[in-house]
């Protein structure tokens, strides 16, 4: 008996945690674009109000209240790749994201935490970092590497150079570091083009790509507006993580915190896309619910993973790569 | 007159301000002091929901619609409380520091505060060293919160105890600190006086430094 190849045969590979619909993620996507035009973001950066502004938003310099039209939202998502790069120290610790593929990093900034070889319970150190950076450097399957805890024991002014400083010399992967503001920014991408040897091979191959944050709801702060740019004027990624608290700082329902931050991070894809057209560009997330009995957020709570389901599903309906929270 | 006051918690913990106001106007009308409606029947029913939330038994909306209701019916004996009585449990100022737009947890420990019977002045974000210092000087609380997310906007404490030392008014204020990176050695190394670890025990530590 012979059993021959199957043709035009559709197969499924894995398992996906199907929550938004096509038309739901229209819908997301619809009701973003009205907010976007009408409500508009707070921008507290001069530089990048007179980007949105020449990019061809609506400004209101007296309330650094800055309004899309649909078309530079649009544009925006179609001039960022749909591919990206995460280079690592040589070619063969490079990692390509895109489409349905899906791999892991560790998550940051631990600021307390077990000491393994004392039991003591205290806040992280730069110490730490090196060591973590070593063990994540080791693990296989933790293909990226985000700078895992906080210097504390070195003043707050440039916890984020010594959090780098500790990464980059323990870890040959890529990585995803918050640089804070742009002073640290700008000392950081020098740390980088030195190890890289030189501006030009940086930029071609850049080990490191910003994590910024917008506030819910709908605030673009200096210091998030100033790593945008610093991260698109040095070809550099950048991951912008939203972190709204459902019911705290955005609508209760899902859906409606979905397009809240769907706001924020947009907003910051349009200042990459106007400080630099065609910057890789990362959506993220790390939005949970605020538990409304203890007043914290909950990120290890079953929202989360619905919510990172749904911002994975509408991160694909953008053709953009995500990062969100696994627990 | 015992029994209206016990009435009007139980209407405050139920949120049903119209039904508090309607109370409140009664017990004056029946003799009672704008003082003793204060104490005996809002700060009261606050009080119980203060204990319910912290044992988790009552959820943030509630203890919003609860202190909005208090704040209602104390429109009523406002124009009849004398100037300290209107402070009720005391005056608070609280505001993040300058280059921080963080908000969200500075706004639950003033809800929590009032709730306790503070009188709250919220200054917003991004505030100042020396706006902090005027506001001192206007609204003279007993309490000054700062709140902090970022660790580079920390230092902006120590500068605003600093300035207020040399404003001449930092006796004059017990100050509270939080927020994420903020900890209780920071706390004792720029001279503040007490650290709230979340919303509910920054509310506790007010009282207990008045």
């Amino acid at each position: 008996m012979k059993r021959r190849r199957k043709v035009g045969k559709n197969h499924n590979t894995g398992l996906s945690l199907n929550v938004l619909t096509e038309d739901e993620c229209n819908e997301i996507h619809l009701a973003t674009l009205e907010v976007m035009k009408d409500v508009g973001i707070f921008v507290e950066s001069d530089e990048a109000i007179e980007r949105y502004d020449g990019g061809g938003c609506n400004v209101d310099r007296e309330t650094k209240v800055v309004k899309f039209p649909h078309y530079v939202v649009e544009d925006a998502i179609q001039s960022a790749p749909a591919t990206f790069y995460a280079y690592g120290r040589r070619p063969e610790d490079d990692i390509v994201l895109d489409d349905n593929r899906v791999t892991f990093t560790n998550f940051g900034e631990g600021i307390e935490f077990v000491d393994p070889y004392t039991g003591e319970h205290r806040e992280t150190r730069k110490a730490d970092i090196e060591k973590a950076a070593r063990i994540i450097d080791y693990s296989d399957h933790i293909e990226t590497y985000e700078r895992a805890m906080c210097s504390h024991d070195k003043p707050p002014e440039v916890q984020a150079i010594h959090n780098a400083e500790a990464s980059l010399t323990n870890t040959v992967k890529h990585h995803w570091l918050g640089p804070v503001n742009k002073f640290q920014a700008k000392k950081i991408v020098k740390i980088c083009e030195t190890i890289a040897g030189g501006k030009e091979q940086f930029q071609k191959r850049p080990m490191l790509s910003f994590l910024s944050s917008p506030i819910s709801p709908l605030k673009m702060p200096e210091h998030h507006c100033d790593i945008v740019m610093e991260a698109a004027k040095n070809h550099m990624g950048l991951n912008t993580v939203g972190m709204a608290l459902v019911s705290g700082t955005a609508p209760i329902y899902l859906a409606g915190t979905l397009v809240l931050q769907n706001c924020e991070v947009l907003s910051s894809l349009v200042l990459d896309q106007i400080t630099r057209k065609g910057s890789q560009f990362v959506y993220g997330s790390s939005t949970c619910p605020l538990d409304l009995r203890r007043a914290t957020a909950t990120v290890g709570s079953p929202e989360t993973g619905m919510i990172s389901a749904a911002v994975a599903r509408l991160a694909k309906y953008y053709s953009l790569p995500c990062f969100v929270a696994g627990g | 007159m015992s029994e209206l006051f016990e009435k009007m918690a139980k209407e405050l913990i139920a949120g049903n301000e119209a039904e508090v106001k309607k109370l409140a106007q009664e017990a004056i009308d029946g003799g009672a002091t704008a003082r003793d409606v204060l104490d005996n029947g809002l700060l009261a029913g606050m009080d119980v929901v203060g204990k319910r939330f912290k044992a988790g038994e009552m959820f943030i909306p509630e203890v919003l619609l609860c202190a909005r209701t208090m704040h209602g019916a104390m429109d009523i004996l406002k124009p009849l409380l004398s100037e300290g009585d209107r402070a009720g449990a005391g005056t608070v100022v609280i505001g993040t520091v300058e280059g921080d737009l963080h908000d969200i947890g500075k706004n639950l420990v003033a809800m929590m505060l009032q709730g306790a019977g503070f009188k709250v002045i919220d200054l917003g974000t991004n505030i100042k060293s020396q706006d902090f210092v005027d506001a001192v000087k206007e609204h003279k609380p007993q309490v000054l919160g700062m709140s902090a997310l970022l660790t580079t906007t920390m230092p902006k404490m120590e500068e605003t105890i600093e300035a207020l030392k040399e404003a001449g008014v930092r006796d004059q204020v017990k100050i509270m600190a939080g927020g994420a990176p903020v900890t209780q050695d920071f706390i004792d190394k720029i001279g503040a006086d007490a650290y709230g670890a979340n919303a509910a025990a920054a509310s506790e530590k007010a009282k207990a430094l008045i």
